[in-house]
């Protein structure tokens, strides 16, 4: 997959608090400019972004079974407000069917978010900047930029907390022990190692799949993708 | 995954779970993911994720079913887990099993409560447009699976998707962007008809309110005692 | 299945269907006597529900429709049927009457407003059934999706419950309101989407190909139900389709699209059945019935173009029991 979901009791709970109440006032802030903006048509927009980006997660490539997740499509076609709804919305399907974590919604969320809002910056800077760029260049590269950085997001999440087993679990906290923080970033690199090796595979499968998808969609109906807020599907 | 599969077993089911009020079932969910967070060693979560299978068992659920969907955030604690096997056993096993326990506490509920009646219940703390998108989501996920089906099916009859990989990534890409088209339309569709409805900004959701019995009293009065069990074993082996 | 047996089939059902009205009384008959083309003309201005003058409409990726040529007016209580070959402009047509389209040149008015405009304050008298009814299907569940818009414009919670109950009792789907649409079969999400455009007991029903993907039997019994219901409520309503045969069960007048050239054709289903070349250019079939004692009238048979099977063995009666038997030529 080209990203991963936190499950629960991973971290600590003073950072999924925080992922969750940033999420909330987001998930606000976004819903009531869309309404001002879109009126009705915010939902059926949203809901679909929302099931295009669960169906697509249903369909088994021929790479290892990955499968990818169109947050950054997303992003493209909606903009980052409507896209952070449409994740937020798919995020919280995917927790309901424990395929993400219920505590950790919010962190899942803002992550998705960081996908939609990176791919829309990058989709419009790469076109501009390099407006002879094929839509399958400028999305590709939209694509693997977006969810390295995600991924990257990902990591500095589960570092931030320490990933340290007394956080975690409650108990003795050793601070400032040189030794503990070694003993700790032992096994955050190789979580980090893992990661990136079966993630980078993912980011060139969806870079791949999602170029292709998005050249299709610019030669049949490129105005899907004028990217702006409160235009496209 | 398989959403379609998971929502037939909630539609479909007839257990005593599936007949009980959607905010027992929330709130017994609940209960049993704090114990899954509250318990701190090995043998303290494997006892809460045991107590989560014998309700499972006990209420006839599909437990190998429930099994199975729980399986998946198993993978991505099972790679943070294997940095600490050799340094922290006991952390790592903790992860791994809280991952597993929590993602069955879910999948107990999901299983047994339609996604209707569990939008109906959440949406109440959503804005409006997110909570109308929930319930709309829902639709659309299954005429979109439809099509996507269709689009796969086609490519099958005419040849497949391509003899190498990247042709074959190409392809599928492609078979996405023609759901992707249909969804554009969807959109147009559903929002037009919304309109000549005279949507106003809610979508109501009434479920027919079934009454508590005895019951759903135990199911919740079941998993408090396993969250107290978690607590004070948390505070004995501090 | 060949195409003639599925015409014989589809005809038998309309007899059937013809049959069960005659003898449950369900709804008058409509005669064929009484739908004289003259007797529409006496009709007053303000029993003019819906008016359409020369409409044209250009779409994003530039095709134009014109619907211009004849007027198009429908009258309180009246059944209107709108023919044409696909790409006519009976969607478009029927997307100008609900407000979703607004026309580059023309007038719309729909009871007497301009329905891009002022929907609003008509879409209480207005139902819709699409041609396919997952598009509007909305609510969660069965109840939740035909109360939506009595609870979108605002009635009261117990006005809502009453108009819900007898809607459902009306089409026979009281079982099916705690039932989540998607799991139903097409035959009965489409009677809800059909109880969630009457539950306001709405003045004008306009359907988009309601016809699409049935079986005779359910045709048949959309028929019946439609009769049933115009008749109950005294609701006039607009239907476009392709199925040929139900058109003289259905409708009081017809008007047939040519596409480019607008409105080409309209007036009761005998007059406009009759011109079966007329028809072929424009793309429409005429009634299997009429097809045929049309061509034993160009064979020289006396003969009348009947529309129901009724009608046919009246006709089929009157010539083989006459003197002359054979055709003149």
């Amino acid at each position: 997959m080209s990203h991963l979901h936190i499950p629960d009791g991973l971290l600590p709970l003073p950072i999924v608090a925080a992922g969750l109440a940033i999420t909330a006032v987001l998930l606000l802030v976004a819903s009531r400019r869309l309404a001002r903006l879109e009126g009705a048509r915010v939902a059926p927009r949203i809901a679909v972004l929302s099931a295009l980006m669960l169906v697509a997660m249903g369909l088994p490539l021929p790479v290892l079974g990955y499968h990818v997740n169109l947050t950054v499509l997303t992003g493209i076609i909606a903009g980052p407000a409507a896209g952070f709804v449409a994740v937020f919305i798919a995020n919280l399907i995917l927790s309901l069917t424990a395929h993400g974590g219920i505590t950790v919604l919010g962190l899942n969320a803002l992550i998705g978010g960081v996908e939609v809002t990176l791919g829309w910056l990058l989709w419009k800077a790469v076109r501009r900047a390099l407006p002879r760029t094929r839509a399958f260049a400028a999305a590709a590269i939209a694509v693997a930029l977006a969810l390295a950085v995600s991924t990257f997001a990902m990591l500095a999440v589960v570092a931030s907390s320490g990933a340290d087993p007394d956080l975690v679990l409650g108990g003795h906290v050793h601070a400032a022990e040189e030794a503990h923080r070694e003993a700790l970033a032992t096994p955050l690199r190789t979580f980090a190692a893992v990661v990136l090796s079966t993630a980078a595979v993912g980011w060139a499968v969806e870079a791949l799949v999602v170029g292709a998808l998005v050249e299709f969609i610019w030669r049949v109906r490129p105005e899907l993708l004028g990217a702006d807020e409160g235009r496209g599907a | 995954m398989d959403l379609a599969l998971i929502d037939e077993m909630a539609a479909n089911g007839n257990t005593s779970l599936h007949a009980t009020p959607t905010g027992v079932k929330l709130a017994a969910s609940g209960l049993l993911l704090a114990a899954t967070i509250v318990a701190a060693t090995p043998a303290s979560v494997a006892a809460v994720c045991g107590a989560a299978l014998a309700l499972a068992a006990a209420t006839r659920q599909p437990v190998r079913r429930l099994v199975a969907i729980a399986a998946y955030p198993v993978l991505f604690a099972g790679i943070f887990a294997l940095g600490w096997v050799r340094t922290n056993p006991a952390f790592a096993t903790v992860i791994v099993i809280r991952a597993f326990s929590a993602g069955f506490a879910a999948a107990l509920f999901i299983t047994t409560t339609t996604f209707v009646d569990a939008f109906s219940l959440i949406s109440r703390v959503l804005p409006g447009p997110v909570g109308d998108g929930l319930f709309l989501a829902y639709r659309a996920f299954f005429l979109l699976l439809t099509e996507l089906g269709q689009v796969v099916q086609a490519i099958r009859l005419r040849g497949g998707a391509g003899l190498g990989l990247g042709t074959q990534l190409r392809t599928y890409g492609e078979a996405l962007g023609v759901v992707v088209l249909h969804a554009a339309d969807m959109t147009e569709r559903m929002y037009k008809m919304m309109l000549v409805r005279g949507y106003s900004g809610r979508i109501e959701s009434s479920r027919p309110a079934r009454p508590m019995a005895a019951f759903h009293y135990a199911l919740l009065a079941y998993c408090a005692a396993v969250l107290t069990a978690a607590i004070a074993a948390r505070r004995f082996s501090s | 299945m060949s195409s003639t047996e599925q015409r014989a089939r589809a005809a038998a059902a309309t007899h059937e269907h013809a049959k069960r009205i005659a003898t449950t009384g369900a709804a008058a008959p409509r005669d064929f006597a009484a739908r004289d083309p003259a007797a529409r003309g006496s009709t007053a201005t303000n029993d003019i529900i819906v008016q359409v003058r020369c409409l044209r409409h250009v779409y994003p990726d530039r095709t134009a429709v014109d619907l211009c040529g004849l007027d198009f007016t429908v009258c309180r209580g009246q059944r209107v049927v709108v023919l044409g070959a696909n790409g006519s402009g009976k969607t478009t047509l029927i997307f100008h009457l609900l407000g979703l389209l607004s026309p580059i040149e023309g007038e719309v008015t729909v009871f007497g407003v301009n329905p891009a405009k002022q929907f609003r304050e008509v879409r209480q008298r207005v139902g819709v059934v699409l041609q396919d009814v997952d598009d509007q299907i909305i609510g969660p569940t069965v109840w939740d999706d035909v109360t939506f818009t009595p609870r979108a414009l605002g009635w009261p919670r117990e006005r809502v419950a009453r108009a819900g109950e007898a809607i459902l009792e009306r089409l026979g789907i009281q079982h099916l309101r705690h039932k989540i649409p998607h799991y139903l079969s097409g035959g009965e999400k489409r009677k809800v989407a059909l109880a969630g455009a009457l539950v306001t007991e709405p003045e004008l029903l306009i359907l988009d190909e309601p016809f699409t993907g049935l079986d005779p039997r359910s045709r048949s019994e959309l028929v019946t139900l439609l009769e049933a219901v115009s008749s109950q409520l005294r609701l006039a309503y607009i239907i476009s389709t392709h199925e040929i045969d139900f058109v003289p069960h259905i409708a009081d007048y017809v008007y047939v699209l040519a596409g480019p050239g607008g409105i080409a054709l309209s007036g009761t289903p005998e007059h406009v059945f009759s011109q079966g070349d007329r028809l072929r250019q424009l793309g429409v079939d005429a009634p299997s019935l009429a097809e045929l004692f049309a061509s034993m009238k160009d064979r020289g048979w006396d003969v009348d173009i009947p529309l129901t099977v009724d009608q046919a063995i009246s006709e089929l009666d009157r010539v083989l029991t006459s003197s002359e038997r054979k055709p003149r030529r």
